[in-house]
């Protein structure tokens, strides 16, 4: 509850429209928002459960790290 | 979003027995608990606190416990008191799909707090079984929920209790009590947990300690050549591989052809052997003539055998043989009849040599009878030449006599036969010999000189090219083996290069990733603290303004201008000319209170967290136009409001109540009669007795003794 995720996830969908997806891959913005909505329940829940969190969030990087690879991103 | 359904109160203070219901209307989301002071308005709140945050919401100092039980209660006949409060609510949650969009779901739930507390004589008491339990209210039954404590810290955190419990005395500590730094923190907390900042801002950490990582793998593996110059050596040992298997495969094939030379000469030289070797026919031919010199000598020793046959007394035996038996016969008539032998004579010899006659008459010298045997042995002398010969002849006959026997027994014929049959052999063997010796020289003769030592060395050449081949053919095999290995090893270390290399490309797209999703985090952290923070800066400055009923049309003649939050969190006030207000000194206290409501209203819509707002006595030191414009403020812009309003701060906002209360209860103390409640209250000991009585009514538990507001009121049928 202390957080209405709806709106973060609004406010985050905003900023990810400022990556370029051309110098990415097609489709990265949306690969990128669904990574940061994925970490901001790993963080939610590891308000008040203390879960594994920085392997949680590695894990989620190396997820959209992935799907850049398999995407042909060449860097 | 929480919405509080229904709560029961336990001997928690006078709140001995008390259950209400909270409105769930969402076009009445104001519920009006009516109450005159010290009659339960702070003890319910405190209690609803305790509810969800347990003792920390009771803001006890450290080693002085909160009384929870009834100040009359009578510990001796019952030395223990069971407190407890129950709150029932709806919790919808939200969670995040995959494409970044959020489905909500609602659940009821159950709160059951409870403890036992052990009274005392000053007053206070030990605390002991606290307990917590969490249920699922569901149509099957309720269902204990696991780890109630942490789920309910994820559904209503402590940290946010002072923004929606509020106690209208205390609602100003936001903007006036306290240093700058407390409240900054407060207000700063409050908007960080709201909308989310505490949460991007971990996450943003939690992502940098990710780079650095990356970071820091990226370094330690760096980008490589040395595949690039293994797969130039993985090429140049193919080729050396297959040269090496070409010399092998040649040095395999040339074995072949020598095995197939060296069978060929095996065949050759038995065939060579078959027709003969020199060397051991000669051999042969030598045995041969050794053989046959012995067979001429024993041929000419049986020869002699032979011939001295012919030479020996048998034949001539066995030619006189009748001629012997018939002399033997004679003789041995002659010998009957005394002719012969000579008998006399040596015994007369022997008897004159004794000098004794065999009568026993001396023949000693000079006596007559010696001169008498003396002259009869002169006598026999002379007339027995002729007997003597025919003893001889006898003697003679009877020995060749007994040799015919033995001779007969024998045989000379068949000694003969024998011999000449050995001879004959002898003589076969002879001719055997010399005919073995004559084709052995012959086939000497006969034999090619060179065939089987030309084939041997011919063959042994062979032999020495295949141990060449066979030699050439391992080292082929110890260098493909050798490059084999070489080439195993090399392409594991290129493979892993390769694999480092793919990990390396892996490694930056994941940076590029983590520097995306931070790169994010950081601007959506700073759209929410200017931009979010601004909404909310701004929505209090308009419920604020409008709280206080401000002239926004001729602002230059307000006192209060302006409310807003700065980026350092604080909550400022300005005046005329942009003059900043202190609110201890410059604000009332109906300003104070409204501006804590301002921000807290204004925060919870900004963020659009959905929570009760619970707020006691948010009314006083307000009136007219400024209580009317509060409450209509709070009602209409909260999810859910609960106020304890005193029946004083009711007035004039009877109208307001009938529009947006959806329930109203009123609680009275029995220990206020007879003083202030007219009647006699249903309970001796002290409590807080609820009715139903709305805004505009009273009944016999809640009416007023002598209050001029009663004139307000109509009594609410029974």
């Amino acid at each position: 509850m202390a957080v209405n995720k709806a709106q973060l996830i609004e406010t985050l969908r905003e900023q990810v429209s400022a990556i370029d997806e051309s110098e990415r891959i097609a489709g990265y913005r949306q690969e990128l928002l669904v990574t940061l909505a994925e970490i901001v329940e790993v963080e939610s829940a590891n308000r008040v459960r203390k879960t594994s969190v920085q392997q949680d969030v590695t894990a989620k990087c190396e997820t959209l790290g992935m799907a850049l690879l398999d995407g042909g991103w060449q860097g | 979003m929480l919405k509080l359904r229904r709560a029961r109160f336990s001997n928690f203070r006078l709140l001995r027995d008390v259950e209400l219901s909270f409105s769930a209307d969402d076009k009445k989301r104001l519920t009006v608990i009516r109450a005159e002071n010290e009659s339960g308005k702070t003890t319910m709140l405190t209690a609803l606190q305790w509810a969800f945050f347990g003792d920390e919401a009771l803001d006890e100092a450290p080693g002085r416990p909160t009384r929870l039980y009834p100040i009359d209660w009578d510990a001796t006949a019952q030395p223990t008191v069971p407190v407890s409060v129950e709150v029932e609510f709806d919790y919808t949650s939200e969670t995040t799909l995959k494409d970044g969009s959020s489905v909500r779901s609602e659940e009821t739930f159950l709160i059951r707090r409870s403890c036992t507390e052990h009274p005392n004589e000053d007053g206070a008491g030990a605390r002991t079984n606290n307990n917590l339990m969490l249920y699922r209210l569901e149509s099957k039954g309720d269902e204990p929920v696991a780890n109630p404590k942490v789920e309910l810290e994820d559904k209503f955190p402590l940290g946010l209790r002072e923004l929606f419990f509020t106690d209208g005395d205390r609602a100003q500590t936001w903007i006036e009590v306290g240093t700058q730094g407390v409240k900054r923190a407060r207000v700063q907390n409050a908007i960080r947990s709201l909308l989310g900042l505490d949460l991007i801002e971990k996450a943003q950490d939690h992502v940098k300690e990710t780079l650095k990582s990356f970071n820091r793998e990226l370094k330690s593996i760096g980008p490589n050549t040395e595949a690039g110059k293994l797969g130039d050596r993985l090429a140049e040992i193919e080729v050396e591989l297959a040269e090496a298997e070409k010399a092998k495969g040649d040095a395999t094939e040339a074995l072949g052809r020598i095995e197939e030379q060296i069978q060929d000469y095996d065949n050759r030289i038995g065939e060579a052997l078959r027709q003969g070797d020199r060397d051991e026919l000669q051999r042969q031919v030598s045995s041969a003539n050794d053989q046959l010199k012995s067979a001429e000598r024993t041929e000419v020793q049986l020869q002699r055998q032979h011939s001295d046959l012919f030479k020996d007394t048998s034949l001539a035996l066995g030619l006189l043989a009748p001629h012997v038996r018939r002399a033997r016969d004679l003789l041995a008539g002659l010998k009957a009849r005394g002719t012969i032998p000579q008998k006399f004579l040596p015994i007369l010899e022997e008897a004159v040599d004794q000098g004794v006659c065999v009568c026993g008459t001396s023949l000693a010298k000079g006596t007559p009878t010696r001169k008498h045997v003396c002259d009869l042995i002169d006598e026999h002398k002379k007339v027995d030449a002729i007997v003597d010969r025919l003893t001889d002849l006898n003697v003679l006959a009877s020995r060749l006599a007994a040799s015919l026997d033995v001779e007969e027994a024998v045989g000379w014929p068949q000694r003969a036969r024998d011999s000449f049959q050995l001879v004959s052999g002898a003589q076969e063997t002879l001719r055997t010999a010399q005919e073995r010796a004559k084709e052995l020289e012959r086939q000497l003769e006969g034999l090619p000189d060179t065939a089987v030592a030309d084939l041997t060395k011919a063959k042994k050449a062979a032999e020495e090219q295949r141990k060449i081949q066979i030699r050439s053919e391992r080292e082929a095999e110890i260098k493909i083996h050798t490059v084999e290995r070489e080439r195993t090893e090399l392409t594991k270390r290129r493979d892993q290069l390769l694999r480092s290399e793919k990990k390396y490309a892996r490694l930056r797209a994941n940076l590029r990733a983590a520097e995306d999703i931070h790169g994010v985090l950081a601007l959506t952290f700073a759209a929410i603290q200017q931009g979010k923070m601004r909404e909310v800066s701004e929505e209090m400055n308009r419920l604020f303004l409008g709280m206080i009923v401000a002239n926004t049309e001729q602002a230059q003649k307000a006192i209060i201008q302006k409310a807003e939050i700065t980026d350092d969190y604080d909550i400022v006030v300005t005046g005329p000319q942009g003059r900043r207000l202190d609110p201890d000194r410059d604000l009332n206290g109906a300003s104070r209170r409204a501006i804590t409501l301002s921000f807290i209203l204004a925060l919870t819509n900004v963020s659009g967290v959905e929570a009760p707002n619970v707020i006691d006595t948010p009314l006083g030191m307000t009136s007219g136009l400024v209580r009317q414009a509060i409450l209509r403020t709070a009602a209409e812009n909260a999810t859910q409001l609960v106020l304890f309003l005193t029946p004083a701060e009711i007035r004039d906002v009877e109208d307001l109540l009938d529009e947006y209360a959806g329930a109203v209860w009123t609680m009275s103390n029995t220990a206020h009669y007879p003083t202030m409640l007219a009647n006699e209250p249903p309970a001796a000991d002290l409590r807080v007795v609820l009715c139903q009585c709305g805004h505009r009514e009273f009944c016999s538990v809640c009416e007023r003794a002598g209050d001029e507001l009663n004139d307000r009121l109509v009594r609410r049928p029974a």
